[in-house]
């Protein structure tokens, strides 16, 4: 399995490139909907095995680069995602959602190409146990933040019942309690790495900016200016930070915090 | 006065701050060096913050004590203290950096093997105590890149040994309200340069230094140690293991280039008739982190009970959602 994990990529992406356009067109006919729902699953298998084929190669989880990364972030957005539609029996999310991780797939042949196929050992920096619960708990975040800006892009194009905004606010609560602790558990380990719990490292500055935004969304919520629109705009808003955090920081801005 | 009161403690310079805050550091990160942040402007937002956090949460503290006595449901009573917890934990994260910008310090410094070091010397404020590196050891994969640096030290006090530790990445030594980390390391060029009249100088040179070569007008630069020396990759050592060893050096007359090459050790280069220089060996040396920060405790603290106070609040939230529902 391991020598086809860029081609189980490739696949994966194809998948959820199909589902965004199925789930776009879903209300139309009940078969397109299985049909999205089906592909969904099959691409949430597929990252599966490639995620299985990388901890295989790397010798340990694969929790430390760019890539790597990218395919946990889509696995836990995909995965929630196909609760909340369980859950919920509401589709409409479906098609930005998709089209969310499909893009975050492409990023890996396109930004990151032989991350995942390279089985380098791990730098001196990265040895550490706060490595799995940073990076878990930072996967946990932003797939929550995913799901909320997915949801609110959908509340943006039809309007939205107060069940569905309340599937927003509590998404995004549960995704900032996760958030603060990446940032309280990345802080704890830069404090034994390299000897300052808080450098403004520029990965560490898009986090609390991140932070920031979802902080301010909690604080206004509750009043009524800050319902409906403006809150839906300000989740689509704070996920874009997010994938600026993710890539921006790496790919435009440096730092120290250049292993993902 | 109570107008300033007012407006300093609520919500809305808060959330202004924090938007504040956000917007600057974003540009400071892609525009401006990291010493943006250190800057007047920047901290008072941080300064203002804190005060405006600390109204705001006392406040909330008063009202609940004032409520508190009337009988109120668990679960918003329990999300109320998540509230405070958390806002209290920003508050002592921000003044233990208000206290380490005061009173902390932190200091790089390069030490040779079986040189000693006084702390006191570099964080005057510290317990003190000498540290003596014993020895700096880069570890291997099996791929030859590096898998860990290592300063082995021992801590000296009332000029005996006390104890031995091993410094490495991820695991700095903790003593005496001192933290030493691992942050650097490189090495020292040994040399020596002779000739028939007389002239003979031992130096241990940084990379980049230069040997005036007596009685002439050419100067040698000691530019750089290739520990791994491999002709396709050039003036880059192919790995930092010390396979193959290689000094590039330069030579200049009257300070224009002569000639570039790559020395072994022990090689004699004839710079002039009967005048060589000759390189001996490298001295590793290692760069340590010294740092004293009085402010960890209590930022330490609020990073907890940020931590705890975010679950216990938001997690109650959904409750209460789903209960009204």
């Amino acid at each position: 399995m391991t020598p086809y994990i860029n081609e189980l990529v490739y696949i994966t992406l194809i998948f959820f490139s199909i589902a965004t356009v199925c789930y776009f067109f879903s209300s139309r006919d009940k078969r397109i909907a299985k049909t999205a729902l089906i592909l969904s699953v099959a691409g949430l298998i597929t990252t599966s095995l490639a995620l299985i084929a990388r901890t295989i190669l790397a010798g340990r989880l694969p929790l430390a680069n760019g890539a790597e990364f990218a395919l946990c972030f889509v696995w836990f957005t995909v995965f929630i995602y196909l609760l909340y539609e369980v859950k919920s029996k509401n589709k409409g999310a479906g098609g930005a959602v998709m089209l969310i991780v499909a893009l975050l797939i492409a990023t890996i042949p396109i930004l990151m190409p032989g991350q995942l196929g390279d089985a380098k050992p791990l730098a001196p920096a990265l040895k550490s146990p706060w490595l799995t619960s940073h990076v878990l708990t930072a996967v946990f975040a932003y797939g929550g933040f995913a799901l909320a800006a997915g949801l609110a892009a959908m509340h943006l194009r039809s309007s939205a019942s107060p069940q569905g905004e309340e599937w927003v606010s509590r998404v995004i609560g549960i995704s900032f309690i996760m958030l603060t602790v990446t940032i309280v558990l990345g802080a704890i380990w830069a404090e034994q790495a390299w000897g300052k719990y808080w450098s403004w490292d520029p990965k560490e500055v898009w986090a609390m900016i991140t932070w920031i935004i979802y902080a301010i969304y909690l604080h206004v919520h509750r009043q009524k200016f800050w319902r409906g629109r403006n809150a839906n705009i300000l989740a689509v808003a704070g996920f874009i930070i997010v994938l600026f955090t993710k890539y921006g920081v790496n790919f435009i801005l440096s730092g120290l915090h250049s292993y993902s | 006065m109570n107008k300033l009161y007012s407006f300093l403690s609520s919500m809305r310079v808060g959330i202004f701050l924090l938007v504040a805050i956000g917007v600057t550091s974003a540009i400071g990160s892609s525009l401006l060096p990291v010493s943006f942040y250190r800057s007047f402007t920047f901290q008072l937002l941080l300064v203002l913050l804190l005060i405006n956090m600390t109204l705001c949460t006392t406040n909330q503290l008063r009202k609940y004590f004032r409520r508190s006595k009337r009988e109120e449901d668990r679960i918003r009573f329990f999300r109320r203290i998540g509230i405070l917890i958390l806002h209290i934990g920003i508050v002592l994260i921000l003044i233990g950096g208000v206290i380490n910008s005061f009173d902390g310090q932190s200091e790089s410094v390069s030490i040779i093997e079986g040189e000693t070091l006084d702390i006191s010397n570099i964080v005057p404020k510290a317990h003190t105590f000498k540290l003596r590196v014993d020895e700096f050891i880069i570890e291997f994969n099996e791929d030859e890149s590096p898998s860990q640096y290592i300063s082995n030290v021992s801590l000296i006090e009332q000029g005996k040994v006390i104890s031995e530790y091993s410094i490495n990445v991820n695991n700095p030594l903790n003593y005496g309200g001192v933290k030493v980390y691992q942050s650097s390391f490189g090495h020292l060029i040994d040399l020596q340069g002779e000739s028939d009249t007389g002239w003979f100088e031992q130096r241990i040179l940084q990379e980049g230094d230069i040997l005036p070569i007596k009685n002439t007008d050419k100067a040698l630069m000691a530019y750089k140690y290739v520990p791994n020396y491999d002709p396709n990759y050039g003036m880059n050592s192919k790995s930092l293991k010390p396979d193959n060893p290689r000094i590039i050096y330069s030579i200049y007359q009257n300070g224009s280039l002569l000639d570039v090459g790559f020395a072994s050790f022990g090689e004699s280069l004839e710079i002039e008739p009967n005048t060589y220089v000759t390189f001996n060996g490298v001295k590793p040396y290692t760069g340590l982190i010294i740092k004293r920060d009085p402010g960890l405790p209590l930022a330490a603290a609020g990073g907890l009970m940020l931590m705890i106070g975010a679950c216990l609040a938001l997690i109650l939230k959904a409750k209460k959602q789903e209960e009204s529902q």
